[in-house]
């Protein structure tokens, strides 16, 4: 049985531990706020939040209800749109009639959420961090300008006021938060336990679902789920022996906002903001994107250069496995059904390395991509390549090591033959096909112009691009 | 005011369709689609689908009481395959089950047996074969054969748009529920609640007062649920029939996109003459309208592009020609700007290549020929309070264009990995429907005795703000505030025999007779107050509740005069009908004048295009749109804002793909792309014109929803002007959506 806090009261719940949460909110809790569009996390209309209990504090996040198993919440808080009003549009609520950013009303509670979920976490509270909260939000109606202003101005009106401030007593007195929140933080209501026995065979592990749950609810309402959240993998990053480990159960965006993780490459807090979109990378995890071994996985594809090895762990073995031959074959893996990812470790003396991240899609953001590539170089003053190592997804059946071209490349300077001769073994390193995300011809001149641009992009003062575009 | 819906969007209280409360023993039906595009139907096999748990029947063709015949314009659709398949998820047979995961789990164990035939997806393959929904139409003007030779340019050309998911938010679904006389109660996700009752009484073969249809609001609709939602409500109602039990049936978003009808995709040829000026003297354009497998509105869709072929333009010698061609694929239907989209990329197309030709900027052709009062359009109308000119030329100037064309000059010159790129799109739009006798709206009010109003009226919300102006329209019309007045949910029992609410015209007509409900009833109103007040009716007038005699207040206010009303046995309840005047056609001549009147505009789009990675940025849109004497700016402007970013959509990331075998690969929002919070602009301007109050429509105003759809289409042109900044050894293409795909191809192709 699946018990957890729904807006504020103990909720109890019989049906399949594998039910989405949106299901279950909305046939068997009645509340129907909290909207079905996609049933595949790409739009938000499902959003809710979920506070979970670190520490004796709850930490709140927003998530897609839709592609969320209801196991997943046990012993947490769910929040809907309908926990948090109390009769009257609360600020931000207010904020939206008054822009103008709801028009059918079948996005608004998600943005509702998302906004509320941007007050409880962003450091900046900059309007570019509400818009990156609401990214994963699809309106059909407004052209987004009325939901731009809403969050514009939700930003702008609480940026001083929670600063350096308890937050959830801050927004429960702005009426933002229902006061039973406090009542909550307090720690007067205490945690349901949260250890689950699971046995039988047909049992799935699972840690964000935002793989497994897509298009595939229906079948795992059948199955045992194995929680990966309830075992002991971790969640952060530490720093160890030269190494930075990322814990198996450590999100994307974790990954993102992680220090460590920006002194060996910097500009990853910008370049993962193409993956998925803030909804789902709070959820996400870099192990299930590794192990989901789509051919276009961008922390896959990062990693890759990353010279990152992989420990795995089943009840009587442990192992260390090196990314760079952990794909075998199409969603074939070097590591057994019993297996599971513990850390994912990198070695820190990369950050003499220069580092790139390229990928491109149909539409710009909450995309999957149509090609990605990154790349590793480490050189000297003369622009002499020392080390290297390029990868490519979308043009293989895995994502790809793109072993011969990084190997040639060492010992090469940087010039724009170097980038041409490079360009045509990369070309016959690939075997891309025609598919939803472009045909076969375009992956292929996509792959070698974003190779370029890891040139330009990294070694501008060379103007590689006046010769090669 | 704000939208009247949208305090209950923002507390989640809004009920949809899917919300409503389920009666008890509710049960839920799921459609088996046929998995072909073409065949012959030989068998259905339902024996296995029959065993699984919780199945209380499974209905195919040969359940229906009635016609088996959903067609509006064109009786040719049925509503379960009979005989023959025709596209890929036609409906074949519908499984009813105690839960929908039952339903869904039966409809796989059914066994469709179909004898394969070739089908067809290629419109112009569909003319060829003489494949035809309709005979195709030809309209005229001037003498085009002769006016060839006077042309200093001439030039040809092929043009494509792709088709275009409605993806409203809510998906499509009905609930039905039985009733003791044989009847059906439905609440459908629809914008044509009396379509729905119509094709659902003659589906079941029971008369149409024994059909209620009831809508409460929709989650987006865009011309997706003007005759699409008929079907799932059709379909639930025959399952509640057969079962004597309340019946829903909800698609999932795959399901909805898979069965769907979509814009129609349009394959043109055109050919267009100019004088060495710029003047085009003569434009001739053949349309190949991909219908699908059935009529649905592709017929009237149609006659649309033929209407607004000229976009905003006079051009004295016109041929113009629309073949509506019947393919294998899901029948399409009517989307935001229903067919002059297409039309307005063909001419635009002509435009941009003819200046390509001459070397001049296209905005100069375009400037040179717009429309100006008593311009005379192909179908003999002439154009009234045109505002096309200066729209233009007030763009002109508020963009500082020729300024803003040299920076981007200047720019290009200087940057080889950027290329910026602008274009400007005037657009004129004609309000009424087509179909000449939809332009009739009906309205009901009831005052009850504490003052307090309600409203029933055909409109269906669905977000546009109908429901909001209409209150403003009442309001206003009897003297008091808004906060006294409730529109209810359409519904056939209330006012009966509406039209769709489309062709942004909803607010007009419905509108236009809630204010003729409400000028009876207040003149009813203040005949009481003047035998109460002892006075002459000429001295009285009511105005913010209060009951005004020449001017000044009196002892009666709002309330005490309904309480006088009704205890003196006055009506308080009016119904009034509106008829659109002075609109006609003929077909026979092709000449008439089927707009109550148009709306006029420009656009101005600047892009940014990254040469390098072949991906585009939206940097600017600034509109000037004349929308008459707006009812509710706030709404006028989210609608027009809503409507050019669908508008940018369809002609860049939003592309249908299919396979060989016709069946859609980009089922999902995972694999088909709109528009995102990231894809907005950073300059994203609309602006109202001032003094262009209209006569011809409630107070002065002017239709919003479909116009601004419009204006994205100067998207694909500024997308262009950059990549030709980049390659300007290559000629433009007219294949839309421009995606990032073909961006890249055109910059490294040869
Ligand atoms: C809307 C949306 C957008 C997306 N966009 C992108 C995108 O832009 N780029 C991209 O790369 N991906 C994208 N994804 C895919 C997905 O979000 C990522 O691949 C994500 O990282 C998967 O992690 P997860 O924790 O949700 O995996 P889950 O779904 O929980 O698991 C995936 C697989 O990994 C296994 N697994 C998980 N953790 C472990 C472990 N510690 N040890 C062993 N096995 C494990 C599970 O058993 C399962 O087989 C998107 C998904 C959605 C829904
Ligand atoms: S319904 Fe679209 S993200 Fe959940
Ligand atoms: S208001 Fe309709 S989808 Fe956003």
């Amino acid at each position: 049985m699946i018990k957890f806090f729904l807006n504020g009261s103990t909720f109890e719940t019989q049906l399949p531990q594998g039910m989405s949460l949106l299901d279950v909110i909305r046939n068997e809790a009645h509340l129907h706020g909290t909207k079905r569009a996609c049933g595949e996390g790409d739009c938000g209309a499902c959003t809710v939040i979920i506070g979970t209990w670190n520490a004796g504090e709850l930490q709140f996040s927003t998530t897609a209800s839709c592609i969320l198993p209801v196991a997943s919440v046990h012993g947490k808080h769910v929040i809907t749109v309908e926990g948090l009003n109390q009769q009257q549009p609360n600020p931000i609520q207010q904020i939206m009639i008054e822009t103008g950013a709801s028009q059918c009303g079948f996005c608004t509670p998600g943005i509702v959420l998302a906004l509320t979920g941007f007050l409880l976490n962003s450091t900046h509270l900059s309007t570019d961090d509400a818009i990156m909260w609401i990214e994963g939000n699809i309106c059909r109606c407004t052209g987004y300008a009325g939901i731009y202003d809403a969050a514009r101005a939700v930003a702008d009106k609480y940026r001083e006021l929670l600063k350096n401030s308890n937050r959830v007593s801050v927004l429960v007195e702005e009426g933002i938060l229902p006061t039973w929140i406090s009542a909550i933080s307090d720690n007067s209501i205490h945690p349901i336990d949260t250890t689950m026995n699971i046995t039988g065979n047909n049992v799935l592990a699972v840690s964000g679902a935002t793989d497994v749950y897509v298009q595939k609810q229906d079948k795992f309402q059948d199955l045992q789920l194995y929680m990966l959240s309830n075992t002991d993998i971790r969640k952060d990053i530490r720093l160890e022996d030269n190494h930075v480990y990322i814990g198996g159960l450590t999100t994307v965006e974790t990954v993102r906002q992680s220090g460590v993780m920006q002194e060996i490459y910097p500009e990853i807090e910008q370049k993962l903001r193409l993956l998925s979109s803030m909804l789902i990378r709070q959820r996400a995890t870099v192990a299930g994107n590794l192990v989901n071994a789509s051919p276009i996985a961008d922390m896959a594809i990062i990693l890759l250069t990353m010279d990152a090895v992989i420990e795995v762990k089943s009840k009587n073995s442990q192992r260390e496995i090196p990314l760079a031959q952990f794909y075998k074959a199409y969603k074939t893996l070097a590591m057994e059904e019993d297996e599971l990812i513990y850390w994912i470790k990198i070695p820190t003396t990369l950050n003499r390395s220069k580092f790139n991240f390229e990928k491109v899609s149909r539409r710009n953001h909450l995309d999957i991509a149509s090609v990605n590539t990154a790349c590793r170089i480490l050189h000297d003053n003369k622009n002499l390549i020392h080390e290297a190592t390029f990868t490519a997804g979308g043009v293989a059946p895995v994502p790809l090591l793109l072993k011969h071209s990084s190997t040639w490349l060492c010992g090469r300077s940087i010039t724009p033959e170097t980038i041409r001769d490079l360009l045509k073994i990369i070309d016959d390193e690939i075997a891309p096909i025609s598919d939803v995300r472009g045909r076969a011809d375009y992956k292929r001149q996509l792959l070698k112009r974003l190779v370029v641009a890891h040139f330009i992009t990294l070694f501008p003062e060379l103007h590689p691009e006046d010769s090669l575009i | 005011m704000s939208n009247y819906d949208s305090i209950d969007h923002v507390i989640g209280a809004s009920l949809f369709l899917d919300d409503l409360p389920e009666p008890v023993n509710c049960l839920h039906a799921a459609i088996c689609p046929s998995p072909v595009a073409h065949g012959k139907l030989k068998k259905i096999n339902i024996d296995k689908a029959l065993g699984i748990k919780g199945v209380i029947t499974i209905l195919t063709a040969d359940s229906i009481p009635g016609e088996n015949q959903i067609g509006t314009i064109i009786q040719d659709e049925p509503l379960l395959a009979d005989k023959e398949v025709d596209f890929i998820g036609q409906p074949v047979a519908l499984v009813v089950a105690g839960t929908a995961r039952q339903a869904d789990k039966a409809v796989k164990l059914i066994e469709l047996e179909i004898e394969e035939l070739p089908p067809v997806f290629d419109p112009r393959q569909a003319a060829a074969n003489g494949d035809f929904i309709a005979p195709s139409r030809t309209l005229a003007l001037g003498d085009i054969d002769k006016a060839w030779e006077k042309c200093a340019t001439v030039v040809e050309g092929r043009t494509e748009t792709g088709g275009q998911e409605h993806l409203y938010l809510e998906p499509q679904g009905s609930m039905a529920m039985p009733d003791e006389r044989g009847g059906i109660m439905l609440y459908s996700s629809t914008q044509s609640p009396t379509a729905v009752q119509r094709v659902t009484s003659r589906v079941l073969g029971i008369a149409m007062h024994l059909v209620q249809v009831e809508v409460k609001r929709l989650g987006g609709g865009f011309g997706g649920k003007e005759d699409q939602a008929t079907v799932y409500a059709v379909l639930a109602a025959l399952a509640a029939l057969h079962t004597s039990t309340s019946t829903k049936l909800i698609l999932n978003r795959q399901q909805d996109m898979q069965y769907t009808g979509k814009r129609h995709p349009y394959s043109s040829d055109f050919k267009i003459g100019l004088d060495e000026n710029g003047k085009i003297l003569a434009y001739e354009v053949t349309y190949f309208q991909n219908a699908g497998a059935a009529a649905d509105l592709s017929t009237a869709v149609l006659e649309r592009s033929l209407y607004h072929a000229t976009n905003a333009y006079y051009i004295p010698n016109v041929r113009i020609t629309g073949h509506c061609c019947k393919t294998n694929n899901v029948p399409n239907t009517a989307f935001r700007g229903f067919g002059a989209p297409q039309a307005l990329f063909v001419i635009e197309s002509a435009i941009a290549k003819a200046a390509g030709m001459m070397k001049l900027p296209a905005w100069r052709i375009q400037e040179k020929n717009l429309l100006k009062e008593y311009d005379t359009f192909p179908y003999g109308a002439r154009a009234r309070q045109c505002h096309a000119k200066r729209a233009f030329s007030e763009i002109l100037h508020s963009q500082k264009w020729e300024v803003t064309q040299k920076d981007i000059f200047n720019f290009n010159k200087n940057n080889s990995l950027i290329k910026k790129g602008a274009a400007l799109m005037p657009i004129c739009f004609g309000i009424s429907f087509t179909t000449g006798f939809l332009n009739q709206a009906g309205a009901l009010i009831h005052i009850y005795s504490d003052g307090s109003i309600s409203v029933s009226t055909g409109a269906v919300e669905m977000g546009q703000g109908v429901n909001t102006k209409i209150i403003a329209i009442v309001a206003h019309t009897l003297g008091v505030n808004t906060d006294i007045i409730t529109v209810q949910p359409t519904a056939t029992r209330t006012v009966a025999n509406t039209s769709p609410t489309a062709a942004s015209a909803a607010a007009d007509l419905n509108g236009m007779a809630a204010k003729l409900a409400a000028d009876t009833l207040r003149l009813r109103l203040m005949d009481t107050a003047a035998s109460r007040l002892g006075e002459h009716v000429s001295g009285i007038s009511i105005n913010n509740g209060k009951i005004l005699l020449k001017g000044q207040p009196t002892e009666l206010d709002w309330h005490a005069l309904i309480s006088d009303a009704y205890l003196s046995r006055i009506n308080l309840s009016a119904q009034a009908h509106y008829a659109t005047p002075d609109i006609y056609f003929d077909k026979n001549i092709e000449k008439g004048q089927p707009f109550a009147y148009y709306v006029y505009g420009t656009a101005s789009i600047q892009v940014s295009v990254d040469i390098l990675r072949g991906i585009v940025t939206i940097d600017a849109v600034n509109i000037l749109h004349d929308a008459g004497r707006s009812l509710n700016q706030d709404i006028d402007r989210g609608q027009a804002l809503g409507a050019i970013m669908q508008g940018i959509g369809w002609l860049t990331m939003e592309e249908l793909v299919y396979n060989k075998e016709g069946r859609l690969l980009t089922d999902s929002l995972t694999t088909y792309k709109v528009p995102d919070i990231h894809s907005m602009p950073s300059e994203f301007n609309v602006s109202f014109m001032e003094d262009t109050d209209n006569p011809h429509a409630v107070l002065q105003s002017k239709g919003i929803g479909e116009p601004p759809f419009l204006y994205g289409t100067a998207a694909y042109f500024a997308i262009m002007n950059a990549l030709i900044a980049a390659r300007p050894d290559k000629p433009m293409f007219f294949n839309a959506p421009l995606t990032h795909e073909k961006i890249l191809h055109f910059l490294t192709c040869e």
